[in-house]
């Protein structure tokens, strides 16, 4: 699947919103035999642990994905990431529940030819997808997935972590300003849907970014970004 | 498609598309994948034969330049000509003109390869024959063949070929020695070897690479990671699997000493670990060996090891040595190491990222450790003092406050601590997170071998300490999901009062803490939150345990399971209560989904399903909660839904989803698996080629397929062609069905909830031999009206391993009983094509059962007063006792599994009376009498539908309904106080509406069934 077919699909995805704010849960049975002998002989208490996700994972997301805030994305979606940035794909295990939770996320920069664009976006972190089960809400898992992709990212010499985020979706953008990240720009008629019924044009998005240790400076950061407007196009 | 398109462009623009082809950069391997892979996925053999001239003509014209693009098309047509040919099947005029052009002096080994894969694939033995010793007298050849498209023209032959798998290897080998510089060939062998999971032979290729090519350091870990793959193949021969184990060790063990110890070194040797997933790579070739020890070794080392530049912070491998110290069982270190990262230190900076390190997985190796070493019994204590000052740390901590509760266990297991320790272990860790839904389960986990009274006094406990604040729901939940834990689960003397005083507490503390909310919402000044509306909320949880309570197993149905179908229909009402509040709640959904198929009200089942939004993986891991047996309980669309999609009222949509699924999924794996190779992530690549055998050979596939074909059988009298492969597949499939999103509060020791919400028990590897049995049967007697050649070879084996007498484990009653009947006919339908296999009187034999059988389902039927059959007393609920009201899904599975038979039936009479099918004749007298109790049985089946649709629209239903909803027995001397909490619960209008449409549903199913024909 091209990538620009990915992008273009996620940005005017109508669940986009939703994705920050849920995830899902799964048991472990899909691990071959030598793994096997490992679990039994470990892990026999319950608990929760974050952990690299496995092509094999993606049978064990019905907690998550079941959830209508959660896309179900095709196949080749997933095996992409897993294949070009396994180390920012990553999920909550609870031992009795399995999978409770994941993020998704990829290391992009906008292509070359809009670097004399003054809103051109440098290498960086992205994050794609992050979804916790419903009933498994609430216990900071968001933030320990989230956190986990930014050290990738950081670790990978990126500027700084961003994703999009509707303008009216409060209980997301409250979280993620909980978690450092704030508003750089608000990308004006991003979504083609308004689910709020506000507008007939579609709804803003916010494009939220938290610097790497690399923004030295915080050129990353916007003071009131709310009021940055940009079209589109700029962030294709 | 568009290959053969593409050729046949007007000759003008030709050139062009050689360009694309001859530009190829040998040096970008990905790029030739890239440029080839896409063809052979989708394309037939036949097709790439097409390809190949082009490719042939392609490279001449790349070494010649003196050949003119007219002389290209010529070749072009000539080519075309061949394959034309092929396509329409003609052979002889394929080898025809192949011959006049070697008699030209064309004599390429091109041709010569091309015309042995024409007469092997020649349908008569003489023409085979040849086709076979021209090939391999090819394959043979001194110098070797290596040119790419006879080559890939010799390997698609000797693919159809049986037993050359080291030939097809070894012409690559031969042709790689001669041009060992030739990358694109050594690709494409790695590539066919890689695609066809011929680890093998990629190996090879790969070690050919990585020798003629060791500027690309890639090559060293594809032959590394093929060598793993080798080693790791069930299919490999013991012999393989050690050589190709060692080997690829030894590979590891030199890629990890390789790396240079001073990270500031840039000249590492290319063939040294440079990333983290090599290193990944390592670390799973150690584990696949058992190598525990060394994996810690290897993430101890200071060059590859936990704090190597190569690792760079990843956790992961953190915690594969965690991993790697319990399974080698170094409990000293491993206590040692996880107590040192769980330590609370006094540097504010080391402090401030020990929440990071907050992960189950330590904690579990501490516990473990402190249970392994038995000899050093002041370690509990130790470990206790080190998780209470974690806990001090981060108070809200779940994981040290679980390992906590274990130390109490193990203690108490050890008889170091007593049950009045655990039970207050259990009180502090619930007044601690009484607040989080998770607490019920991580207690009944520590309470799962307990006695009873101990259960009860923590349960009793945690109620006790509920105060029924306002914010008090989730304590409240927990607490009564532990009181269903303690009082109904697993309980053979179970008193209704008990449940329903459970269901009405339930009911009201839902009913209350809604009110709660609603009132709370009215008041925010702010507009509502869509995202909010949309999630599901943790108060729905009480009407999801109310319903739970009520569908326990009948008393007298204690051993099956079995929930009485009153306690269905109350369950049902409360969970669509609970889902006009909270619509996207997928454990209330599929609660009902399960419950609405029970009763035979398919088509609501079906509507709630498309709710769910099911599709991609979903097909293999939620699709079963649906699909299972819906082929026998409503095989025929329902009345479409307003903003529907059509698979959520026409099952045949859905079930054909499904498979598509499946079939784009091997081609999506198939291109991951190539490109991956270019990202190096091996480990994910070793992962996803165990998911593509998990889909491949999935349970779930096989059953669609089977069950797609029996829905358009009982409604069309025949399958289609397609899917065939699949629904006739005899290797082992692999089942990774999912039940759990089911909510599921019994204890540990007890059959999981959704386990009596099963219509029938799970089809398996014997239902699906029955099935493809079942599914034969009609392709024989399809062959045979097509007048096609039939197998007369009947591999019956399967059928013996049956365990058709008695109930087995994954048929239900109704399919063996057809089953049995399948296996008369098919021996009869072989007969009919002209196998020998049994006698005339055998047939005889056969079709007396047959017609015995017949009989005896005419009894079954045979309605009494107009209203009864014994069928029908024992497959419907009952109203009133003794008075049939309405179907259950038992009443349409034993309905359509005979509609089913009595087609194949009818098939076998239609064929024996036309005179244009030539078959075996079969005893005429006896078929006539079948013939009259075929139509009598199905006008049985008529009449008891007709009846039953009587009973629904005669009686007073409706009001019955909402009753049994409100009241359920009438003569229950406890309904009275749960009757009240209903009545305020519930909200009559919906309460009507759904009554309603059951009965709708009820109809429509039996209309369904009126609807079949012979």
């Amino acid at each position: 699947m091209q990538e620009g077919y990915n992008n273009q699909q996620l940005d005017f995805n109508p669940h986009r919103r939703l994705l920050f704010i849920t995830a899902r849960q799964k048991k472990n049975k899909s691990i071959k035999p030598h793994i096997i002998i490992l679990t039994l002989t470990i892990y026999d208490i319950k608990m929760s642990s974050i952990e690299r996700m496995s092509p094999l994972d993606l049978l064990d997301l019905n907690l998550t994905n079941l959830d209508p805030l959660t896309e179900n994305y095709d196949l080749g979606f997933y095996l992409n990431y897993l294949n070009k940035w396994p180390s920012l794909f990553s999920t909550v295990k609870d031992h009795d529940a399995g999978i409770v939770g994941y993020i998704m996320g990829k290391l992009e920069e906008q292509h070359p030819a809009m670097r004399h664009s003054e809103h051109y976006t440098p290498w960086h972190g992205h994050i794609t997808v992050l979804t916790v089960a419903p009933a498994w809400r609430r216990l900071g898992f968001a933030r320990r997935l989230t956190e986990q992709l930014e050290r990738g990212s950081d670790s990978n010499d990126a500027w700084f972590v961003d994703l999009y985020v509707r303008a009216g979706n409060k209980v997301a953008y409250d979280m993620y300003k909980g978690m450092g990240y704030s508003v750089f720009r608000r990308v004006v008629n991003y979504y083609s849907d308004d689910p709020s019924g506000m507008s007939e044009d579609g709804e803003d998005a916010f494009d939220m970014r938290k610097p790497c240790s690399r923004d030295k400076k915080l050129e990353h950061v916007r003071e009131n970004g709310e009021n940055f407007p940009v079209g589109p196009e700029d962030v294709m | 498609m568009v290959r053969g398109l593409l050729d046949r462009l007007p000759f003008n623009l030709f050139p062009r598309q050689i360009k694309k082809v001859t530009r190829v950069d040998h040096s970008n391997p990905t790029q030739i994948i890239d440029l080839f892979s896409p063809c052979c996925a989708l394309h037939s053999d036949q097709t790439i034969l097409r390809k190949t001239p082009i490719e042939e003509f392609s490279r001449k014209s790349n070494t010649t330049s003196t050949m003119s693009s007219s002389n290209d098309a010529v070749f072009l047509r000539r080519n075309n000509q061949i394959q034309d040919a092929i396509d329409s099947q003609n052979m002889k005029q394929a080898l025809q003109l192949i011959e006049k052009r070697m008699k030209k002096g064309e004599n390429t080994q091109f041709l010569k390869a091309w015309k042995a894969n024409v007469l092997f694939n020649h349908a008569d033995e003489t023409h085979k024959k040849k086709g076979i010793a021209e090939t391999l007298e090819l394959c043979n050849v001194d110098p070797p063949i290596s040119d790419l498209d006879s080559l890939d023209i010799l390997h698609r032959t000797l693919q159809k070929m049986d037993d050359h798998t080291e030939l097809r290897s070894a012409i690559w080998e031969r042709a790689a020695k001669a041009k060992p510089q030739d990358h694109a060939l050594q690709m494409r062998w790695f590539k066919f070897g890689y695609e066809a999971g011929d680890w093998k032979s990629a190996q090879k290729a790969a070690m050919s690479l990585q020798k003629n090519f060791p500027r690309e350091r890639k090559y060293y870990f594809w032959a590394i990671f093929l060598c793993y793959l080798v080693s790791d193949d069930a299919a490999s021969s013991d012999m393989d699997r050690k050589l190709f184990g060692t080997l690829a060790y030894r590979f590891a063990q030199k890629a990890v000493a390789d790396v240079p110890s001073n990270p500031t070194e840039l000249l590492s040797p290319p063939r040294a670990i440079q990333t983290a997933e090599e290193l990944l790579l390592v670390v799973r070739i150690l584990e696949s060996q058992g190598r525990w020890a060394e994996i810690v070794q290897v993430l101890d080392s200071e060059n590859a090891g936990l704090s190597s530049r190569i690792v760079n912070n990843d956790r992961t491998f953190m915690l594969a040595k965690v991993g790697g110290l319990g399974a080698a069982e170094l409990w000293e270190e491993g206590h040692s190491y996880v107590k040192s990262l769980l330590a609370v230190s006094e540097d504010e900076a080391e402090r401030s990222t020990l929440h990071e390190r907050d992960d189950w997985k330590y904690w579990n190796l501490l516990i473990l450790a402190v249970r392994r070493l038995e000899n050093r019994p002041e370690l509990l204590s130790d470990t206790q003092q080190h998780i209470e000052k974690f806990i001090e740390f981060s108070p809200k901590s779940r994981n040290a406050h679980i390992a906590l509760l274990d130390t109490v266990l193990t203690g108490f297991k050890r008889g170091e601590r007593t049950e009045d320790d655990l039970v207050v272990a259990c009180q502090r860790y619930f007044d601690q997170h009484k607040h989080k839904l998770y607490a019920f389960k991580d207690l009944r986990g520590v309470l799962e071998t307990r006695e009873d009274a101990l259960i009860h006094r923590v349960a009793q406990h945690c109620m006790d300490s509920v105060e029924g604040k306002p914010d008090d729901a989730i304590p409240l939940i927990n607490a009564y999901k532990l009181q269903y834990c303690d009082r109904i689960s697993g309980k053979s003397n179970l008193s209704k009062s008990i449940i329903e005083t459970l269901v009405r507490n339930c009911l009201y503390f839902y009913d209350a803490f809604t009110l709660l909310a609603k009132t709370k919402d009215s008041k925010k000044a702010s507009q509502p939150d869509t995202a909010s509306a949309m999630e599901s909320r943790p108060t729905d949880d009480f009407c999801i345990i109310a319903a739970m309570a009520l569908l326990q197993p009948s008393p007298a149905d204690q051993a099956s399971e079995k929930v009485s179908n009153t306690a269905l229909i109350r369950a049902a009402g409360i969970l669509e209560h609970l889902l006009i509040d909270s619509p996207h709640n997928y454990e209330a959904i599929l609660m009902l989904v399960r419950i609405y198929l029970l009763l035979g009200a398919g088509s609501i089942a079906l509507r709630w399903f498309g709710k769910l939004s099911v599709k991609q993986m979903q097909y293999e891991s939620v699709a079963h909660n649906l699909f299972t047996r819906f082929a026998t309980i409503h095989p025929h669309p329902a009345s479409p839904i307003e903003g529907g999609e059509y698979k959520d009222f026409e099952p045949q949509v859905a079930f054909i989803g499904a498979l598509d699924f499946y079939r784009s999924a091997n081609l999506t794996i198939k291109n991951s698996l190539i490109k991956g190779l270019d990202d190096g992530t091996y480990v994910n690549l070793d992962d996803t080629i165990e998911l593509q055998r998990r889909i491949r050979d999935s349970i779930c596939r096989r059953m669609w397929a089977l069950d797609l074909r029996r829905m358009q059988r009982i409604r069309k009298g025949n399958h289609l062609a397609l899917h065939e492969d699949v629904a006739q597949d005899t290797s082992p499939a692999q089942d990774h069905r999912k039940y759990d999103a089911f909510m599921n509060l019994e204890r540990c020791d007890q059959s999981p909830f959704e386990h009596r919400l099963r219509a029938g028990p799970i089809p398996r590897e014997n239902w699906l031999a029955s099935a493809r049995l079942t599914d034969r049967l009609f392709s024989v007697l399809e062959s045979i009206s097509s007048q096609k050649p039939v197998v007369l070879k009947l591999e019956l084996p399967e059928i013996g391993k049956l365990s058709l007498s008695q109930t087995d484990a994954d048929h239900t009653v109704a399919e063996i009983d057809a089953t049995k009947i399948h296996v008369e006919l098919l021996k009869v339908a072989m007969f009919m094509a002209g196998s020998k296999a049994h006698t005339l009187t055998e047939i005889e034999t056969s079709l007396g059962e047959v017609e015995d059988w017949l009989k005896v389902k005419r009894e079954d039927l045979a309605l009494k007063d107009t209203k009864k059959s014994c069928l029908i007393m024992r497959t419907t609920i009952e109203f009133t006792p003794g008075t049939p009201g309405a179907p259950t899904w038992e009443y349409f599975h034993v309905i359509w599994t005979l509609v089913e038979t009595l087609k194949a039936l009818w098939n076998i009479f239609d064929l024996d009376s036309r005179k244009s099918v030539k078959t075996a004749k079969l005893p005429a007298e006896q078929m006539k009498r079948l013939n009259t109790l075929v139509r009598e049985v199905f006008e049985d089946i008529r009449s008891n539908t007709r009846s039953l649709k009587q009973s629904l629209t005669e009686s007073a239903t409706l009001s019955t309904l909402i009753d049994m909803v409100k009241r359920g027995d009438a003569t229950d001397e406890y309904e009275k106080p749960l009757q009240d909490v209903l009545e305020k619960v519930l909200d009559e209008s919906a309460l009507e509406l759904f009554c309603g449409e059951l009965r709708e549903s009820w109809e429509e199913a039996l209309d369904g069934v009126l609807g079949a024909r012979l």
